[in-house]
């Protein structure tokens, strides 16, 4: 937790029985709105005594920022839209799932199909993230700092995932769209998956999404995890190293 | 209408001889088919081909058999709509596949039943997979902005979440769907292999309604069909009683089929190849439908009326007044074997 973060008094504590998407919807309404305001002036909220709860701060739809000391168990933050959540602790499966804006950060490791069928906004793991994660992916961006197991980005459609360890076997299976960037060491790759060259318009997207997602480390470290079918449409249809609609 | 029945070794026992006169026969005429039936109509369309027609149409079939009291499979983005609650207003099906595509959580928070699909379906060319025309349905902004992603022909179609490694984590999705809905029903939709091992399983984790999925299971008619799920409601009875079964034929059952169906113990049938032709309605109109919605209503009824129609009155010739009240005992077959393997009547 920042310095800043640790004194800020939080608008709301949510006591356990309010981590339920019901309770929660009732609590938040009472908040009074954030306008246009920028995420880091959104009201905190704190979760305490939480730890080791399922299907917590699911269903959030609010522009807050949530501090929960985890450990969280699964689907936590599963179909969240515009909240920033920091859950200080490991968390079980499916964190994230079916997110379409805001962020989660997990400063713990994260269960099987973490960020499943993410379709916008930034899951961040600081730890290390179990078998599938990112599958089923059409749209934001997942980072894990440590390592993945199976079948990472298995299904995804669009959207971006970043490793900062080493990947597991099958990565990127049956993955149409979508773009790994891996540090470590890859097990296997999936078939119908390709390493194609790290250009220089993904190496400074890639080192912005790292400056975002609070990851150290150098873009030109990473390689390139990217479906045959779109690594051929780029070597049929090469464009410029310039292109101002890469983003 | 000449379609073949898939149940025709079995029948539906008469009441017996001394059975006094009774006033069975009310007219057809006196009520609308829908208000006859105490509760929901024992149908569901369980796989709708949303995409077929642009999602303003869609919505507006899906209303009107919702309206009907038909449970029907839709999510948001497949009827243009974020919340599906201010389309279908009691009776929609969230179709949960394992990849999600297309899925929100409007979909959970107004669905009727959350069905967790762990039977597959096929593209026309046999395959597991998803084409694109699907694909794009589900991932189209309920805006109608086009969709940016650019998409393949076709994607596989996984059969397990990605976040489960077994059947026993199963219970956790189901709490997980209940968090957001406490009085939704879970169903889980299975194929009708392995269904001593894989159905036992899935009944540890207390599913609301089973699906017994066998639309792509050809082999599946006559007795073989009435074996299944025979079998598959043993095995409810000794591993989860409260779990019901609804069934998905592997073809288009006829109204003598379904009420048999309800006999044998399953509380609800799909009724896909009943409501197909108002899909094709709107594809012959070039996607869109030119009905008014009281005419579509009525275009719908006309489509249901018979059948459903036929079904009361099959159910009350068996001295039921409803599908509920409906027992075994009310099918017989002249083989003394197949009743006994069913558990139903014998003519001797």
């Amino acid at each position: 937790m920042s310095a800043s973060e640790s004194t800020e008094h939080p608008a709301m504590v949510l006591e356990p029985w309010q981590l339920q998407p019901e309770p929660l919807r009732a609590a938040l309404s009472e908040l009074e709105p954030s306008g246009d305001q920028e995420p880091k002036r959104w009201p905190l909220i704190q979760a305490v005594d939480v730890a080791g709860h399922h299907d917590a701060l699911m269903g959030l739809d609010h522009a807050v920022r949530v501090e929960v000391a985890g450990p969280l168990g699964d689907h936590a933050c599963a179909y969240n839209r515009q909240a920033e959540v920091r859950i200080r602790g490991p968390v079980g499966s499916a964190v994230a799932e079916g997110m379409r804006s805001g962020a989660v950060r997990v400063y713990g490791g994260a269960g099987h199909g973490a960020g499943v069928a993410i379709r916008g906004g930034t899951l961040a793991v600081y730890g290390h993230a179990g078998d599938r994660c990112g599958a089923g992916l059409a749209g934001g961006e997942i980072f894990v700092r440590g390592n993945v197991g199976t079948a990472a980005g298995v299904g995804a459609l669009g959207g971006t995932i970043v490793i900062g360890g080493n990947a597991g076997p099958g990565l990127g299976a049956a993955m149409s769209g979508a773009t790994i960037f891996v540090r470590g060491t890859v097990a296997s790759l999936a078939p119908d998956v390709v390493e194609a060259p790290l250009r220089e318009r993904e190496r400074l997207r890639l080192g912005l999404l790292l400056i975002n997602a609070a990851i150290r480390g150098d873009a030109k470290d990473f390689r390139r995890i990217i479906p045959r079918a779109m690594f051929q449409q780029e070597t049929n249809r090469p464009r410029g190293e310039i292109d101002p609609s890469w983003r | 209408m000449s379609v073949s029945p898939l149940l025709d070794e079995i029948g539906l026992l008469p009441p017996p001889l001394a059975t006094p006169w009774e006033d069975g026969a009310e007219s057809a005429e006196e009520e609308a088919v829908p208000e006859r039936w105490a509760a929901a109509p024992p149908l569901f369309w369980y796989d709708p081909p949303w995409h077929f027609v642009p999602a303003p149409t869609a919505r507006q079939i899906a209303s009107t058999v919702d309206a009907v009291g038909i449970p029907t499979a839709a999510l948001g983005c497949e009827l243009g709509e974020e919340d599906i609650g201010d389309v279908m207003l009691r009776h929609s099906i969230a179709a949960v596949r394992p990849d999600r595509y297309g899925l929100a959580i409007g979909d959970l928070n107004a669905a009727a039943v959350v069905d967790l699909r762990l039977a597959r379906s096929r593209d026309a060319h046999g395959r597991f997979a998803y084409g694109r025309s699907q694909l794009q349905r589900w991932l189209a902004e309920p805006t109608g902005e086009d969709e940016t992603l650019d998409l393949p022909d076709s994607v596989p179609a996984p059969g397990w979440p990605p976040e489960l490694t077994s059947l026993g984590e199963l219970a956790g999705k189901f709490r997980q769907y209940r968090a957001f809905q406490r009085r939704v029903r879970c169903a889980v939709s299975i194929t009708p292999y392995r269904i001593f091992d894989e159905l036992a399983a899935v009944l540890e984790a207390k599913p609301d309604i089973v699906i017994l999925r066998m639309d792509d299971s050809d082999e599946f008619s006559g007795i073989r069909l009435a074996s299944v799920i025979a079998a598959a409601l043993d095995v409810i009875r000794t591993h989860h009683r409260a779990t019901r079964l609804w069934v998905v034929p592997p073809c288009e059952p006829t109204p003598d089929d379904c009420v048999k169906m309800l006999a044998l113990g399953v509380e609800a049938v799909a009724v896909d190849w009943w409501c197909q032709p108002l899909i094709n309605a709107a594809i012959q109109q070039g996607g869109t439908l030119t009905d008014a919605p009281a005419q579509l209503r009525e275009h719908v009824l006309d489509i249901l009326s018979e059948r459903m129609e036929r079904m009361v009155g099959l159910i009350h010739s068996c001295g039921a007044s409803g599908p509920a009240e409906l027992r075994p005992s009310h099918l017989y077959s002249p083989s003394t074997t197949i009743a006994r393997r069913l558990g139903i009547s014998s003519q001797t």
